[in-house]
């Protein structure tokens, strides 16, 4: 709970005294025209770490970009929405979303199509009544938490996707903007919730586009026990149940974008984010962070 | 007795249709730079069929200009900055006819992309 206090802390002073250099939108990347499409292809290094025991990290190879925008209805990387306001200082739309919590479960992952890995965990199907007793193996993983009792997600029943449905607000001041979101689990998978609050803040620099976000998320004991609880679902060993229980998640992310040409540009990711401190003790974490980073370079057709 | 229906109804017709006021507002699109700028539309106005009592000329509901039987000789010059609606109304603010004023835009609308670009994953 400090740690969620401190961080909404940083982001009501990180609001206040940022520069004015926010930038208009028909300048950045961020702008769209009206009935068109965005479509771009990022090809660099890059890697995100997968929290759960035996989760193979996803390497991030390949980045698509694929959004177009109507007058009001809109798909954006994955989402599909109407939005029903959209004024200079005020924006509301509905969408409907797919469910990234079970991005670390799946091998049916984009990520992992466009990028496999060798040894993914889609290729040992284990059984849910053998759980694995190793504990984990790769020592230098910071945050760790050593002799906790661990569990494969190789050897637990299959985390399905989930869409949500969702209502988001924003309000765009004169140097950022917030966003307030709630969704709902629509497809009855979970029945789980998920409140988002993030700050976004743009610059400019030169040519340099710079963006920075700062959320947290609560997110359902719904949610989360769907996803990270174990039950005799999973093993018929008690001693591996744990129930999830709602919690905060808080996260950071930091975008640069350097044009090159008309069409290309480099493009460099990096994101940290936090798990609820209320999963930390599910035998199916590892890491109570994900961390992702990219570099490359894109194409804008 | 047919031709007698024949002749009747032609007569009757072309009274229903001369009564029929019509309007011709020309033009009645303006083009603006982009979004939130102003244009300035000068259009005319060709009536037929309008009705012998003075009649008045709005812009969104605000009065423009009257005149007996919608003889509006000059040009009429207005500033928009969003598609407008300009009507017709008699003295007792019975609308008579109608018509959308559309804005066009040289650069096309901008909109913020909700999601960040690139975090499909």
């Amino acid at each position: 709970m400090y740690t969620v206090l401190w961080f909404f802390r940083l982001l009501i002073l990180l609001s206040m005294f940022v520069s004015s250099t926010i930038l208009a939108c028909s300048e950045d990347d961020t702008c769209i025209e009206e009935s068109s499409w965005h479509l771009g292809i990022a090809i660099g290094i890059g890697v995100k770490t997968n929290p759960l025991v035996d989760g193979e990290d996803i390497p991030l190879v390949i980045l698509p970009d694929i959004a177009w925008y109507g007058e009001k209805a809109y798909f954006d990387n994955g989402e599909l929405g109407y939005q029903w306001l959209s004024q200079p200082n005020f924006a509301f739309e509905t969408f409907l979303t797919l469910d990234r919590e079970s991005t670390f479960f799946s091998f049916l992952h984009p990520a992992n199509i466009l990028a496999p890995t060798q040894g993914s965990s889609i290729a040992s199907p284990g059984s849910p009544d053998k759980p694995d007793f190793s504990g984990p193996t790769d020592s230098d993983k910071e945050d760790i938490l050593i002799n906790q009792r661990s569990l494969s997600i190789n050897d637990i029943a299959t985390r399905k996707w989930a869409i949500h449905g969702g209502l988001r607000g924003h309000y765009f001041s004169t140097v950022g903007e917030w966003q307030l979101a709630l969704l709902q689990d629509i497809s009855d998978v979970h029945k789980g919730q998920l409140v988002a609050l993030q700050y976004s803040q743009k610059w400019l620099w030169r040519d340099v586009q710079m963006r920075l976000r700062l959320g947290a998320d609560w997110k359902s004991a719904r949610l989360l026990d769907y996803y990270y609880g174990v039950s005799k679902r999973d093993t018929t060993l008690s001693e591996y149940y744990f129930d999830g229980q709602s919690g905060w998640q808080t996260y950071l992310s930091f975008n640069v974008l350097k044009p090159i040409n008309e069409n290309w540009s480099w493009l460099a990711k990096m994101s940290y984010r936090r798990l609820p401190n209320s999963l930390t003790d599910s035998p199916l974490i590892e890491q109570n962070s994900i961390s992702s980073v990219f570099l490359g370079v894109a194409y804008r057709f | 007795m047919r031709a007698v229906v024949i002749i009747a109804g032609i007569i009757f017709c072309s009274k229903v249709s001369a009564k029929t006021p019509e309007w011709t507002i020309q033009p009645n699109i303006c083009v603006a730079q982009r979004v939130g700028d102003e244009c300035l539309l000068t259009f005319t106005i060709e009536t037929q069929n309008m009705p012998s009592e003075p009649l008045c000329l709005y812009l969104d509901g605000e009065l423009l200009a009257c005149s007996q039987q919608a003889y509006f000789y000059n040009a009429t010059s207005i500033l928009i900055k969003k598609n407008a609606l300009i009507e017709l109304k008699n003295k007792a603010q019975e609308t008579i006819l109608s018509k959308k004023l559309q804005i066009k835009y040289i650069e096309p609308q901008q909109r913020r992309r909700i999601r960040p670009p690139w975090s499909l994953f």
